[in-house]
């Protein structure tokens, strides 16, 4: 059958766009919350306008943005690009705000002893700090991956056949539009219910592990 | 690179009408998904586990479909069992379904942290059944968890770009039609954009508002 194809197709699609929005947007919004914390002059109060701006945005209209209204300013994306990136600077967004909670929540104490022997700052923060921020971000930060995943059918509107639009392209097509859109539903659904699951099991391991507060 | 500013100007009537759009879909959206989210609370937290189980199951699994999907599901597949809605009753089905399950876990987890001291008041006062729930829970709930709501709106307006898709005219489709029609993507969108920001700023406006009241209260 010809659908399998297509849908497996599209649900790879969905995947590798929400993975690449991932690994762009989760250091990214790293970067950004450091930044922000750090009190660069004019760059921590863009970058505090930058992410309520973007947090505020319906993600179907920041991927057109990026599609049509970025070639204007003079630089020509192709619509994975513009999805992508779209994708990346949303979840870099929100994020951000994660890391910053986590890292103004960090103990104090942990980075004086780290200077008190001898570690300059960037040994103290990927040593010491960056180690305990990631594990107490790591549940927030699954449930937004979940979120994006969820949010990844805005980029069929540029006409990235993901699975949302994959699936009512068929359904549109042959004569069994229930079907093709249960599937592409149930997939959404086993694929967001797993992780949400390894999400929970991650957590408590690493909970148990370094008894986290 | 020049940008035409103007046709915005121009076509500012066809985007209040978006915005208006928008704004009501959501607003009425989320004040239904409210009614029904705290009507779906009452099996979430009941203890009999033949009504507590499917409830959390139906949560949990209304909570992983993706927005867009449930619109294409409620538009292109209900008609296949006979039932045909028009797209604005698509529109606001979809919200109201989709937002259900995301108020009743939101209300859910304040209730579960409602301290119990007024409702053991209120039931020695002779309290009890609805008449508990809509004078003295309640209230306590939807005030804790104000914030948590208002952002929840803040994403139903978001959501509702996704209308455009069943070309319903709010905000994002009205950007789209302007762009098409006059070619002025960046303006458009950056236009809409910026609007989506201040209907998000004037919302936490709010929420800080209900926050402070909240914090005068709390002492008491």
């Amino acid at each position: 059958m010809i659908e399998i194809e297509l849908f497996l197709e599209s649900t790879l699609i969905t995947f590798l766009v929400s993975i690449a929005g991932c690994l762009l947007g989760i250091p990214l919004g790293l970067l950004v919350a450091v930044l922000r914390l750090k009190k660069v002059p004019l760059v921590s109060p863009l970058l505090a306008v930058y992410v309520s701006f973007v947090r505020s945005l319906p993600l179907v209209l920041f991927v057109m943005l990026f599609y049509y209204g970025v070639p204007i300013l003079g630089l020509n994306l192709d619509s994975y690009t513009a999805g992508i990136l779209a994708l990346a600077l949303n979840n870099a967004s929100f994020t951000s705000e994660i890391w910053r909670a986590a890292l103004v929540d960090f103990s104090i104490d942990q980075l004086e002893a780290a200077r008190a022997y001898g570690m300059n700052r960037q040994q103290a923060f990927w040593r010491i700090m960056f180690p305990q921020v990631w594990r107490s971000s790591i549940p927030p930060i699954t449930s937004e991956i979940t979120l994006l995943v969820k949010s990844s059918p805005a980029l069929g509107i540029i006409g990235i056949n993901e699975l949302t639009r994959r699936s009512s392209i068929l359904a549109a097509s042959n004569y069994q539009p229930v079907l093709m859109l249960l599937i592409a539903t149930l997939i959404y659904m086993v694929v967001i219910l797993a992780f949400a699951q390894l999400s929970r099991s991650l957590d408590q391991r690493l909970q148990s592990q370094y008894e986290l507060v | 690179m020049n940008f035409r500013f103007e046709v915005i100007w121009e076509e500012l009537p066809a985007f209040a009408m978006g915005i208006w759009n928008t704004v009501w879909l959501s607003g009425l959206g989320m004040a239904l998904a409210t009614v029904t989210g705290v009507l779906f609370v009452l099996p979430l937290v009941s203890k009999r586990r033949s009504l507590q189980i499917p409830a959390q199951a139906l949560v949990d699994a209304g909570r992983a479909i993706p927005f867009l999907m449930l619109i294409y599901l409620i538009f292109y597949g209900l008609p296949a069992y006979g039932i045909t809605l028009d797209r604005w009753t698509t529109a606001l089905l979809s919200l109201v379904l989709y937002n259900t399950a995301y108020i009743a876990e939101i209300i859910r987890s304040a209730w579960e942290n409602l301290p119990p001291g007024q409702t053991e008041a209120a039931r020695a006062f002779g309290y009890s059944g609805f008449n508990l729930l809509r004078r003295i829970t309640l209230p306590q709930i939807l005030i804790t968890a104000s914030p948590v709501l208002g952002n929840q709106f803040i994403q139903v307006i978001k959501d509702s770009a996704f209308l455009a898709i069943i070309t319903i005219p709010e905000l994002t489709h009205t950007a789209r039609v302007v762009q098409a029609n006059y070619f002025v993507p960046f303006e458009s969108f950056i236009f809409a954009a910026l609007v989506y920001w201040g209907l998000s700023l004037v919302i936490e406006f709010g929420v800080n508002q209900v926050e402070r009241v909240r914090l005068i209260y709390a002492k008491y």
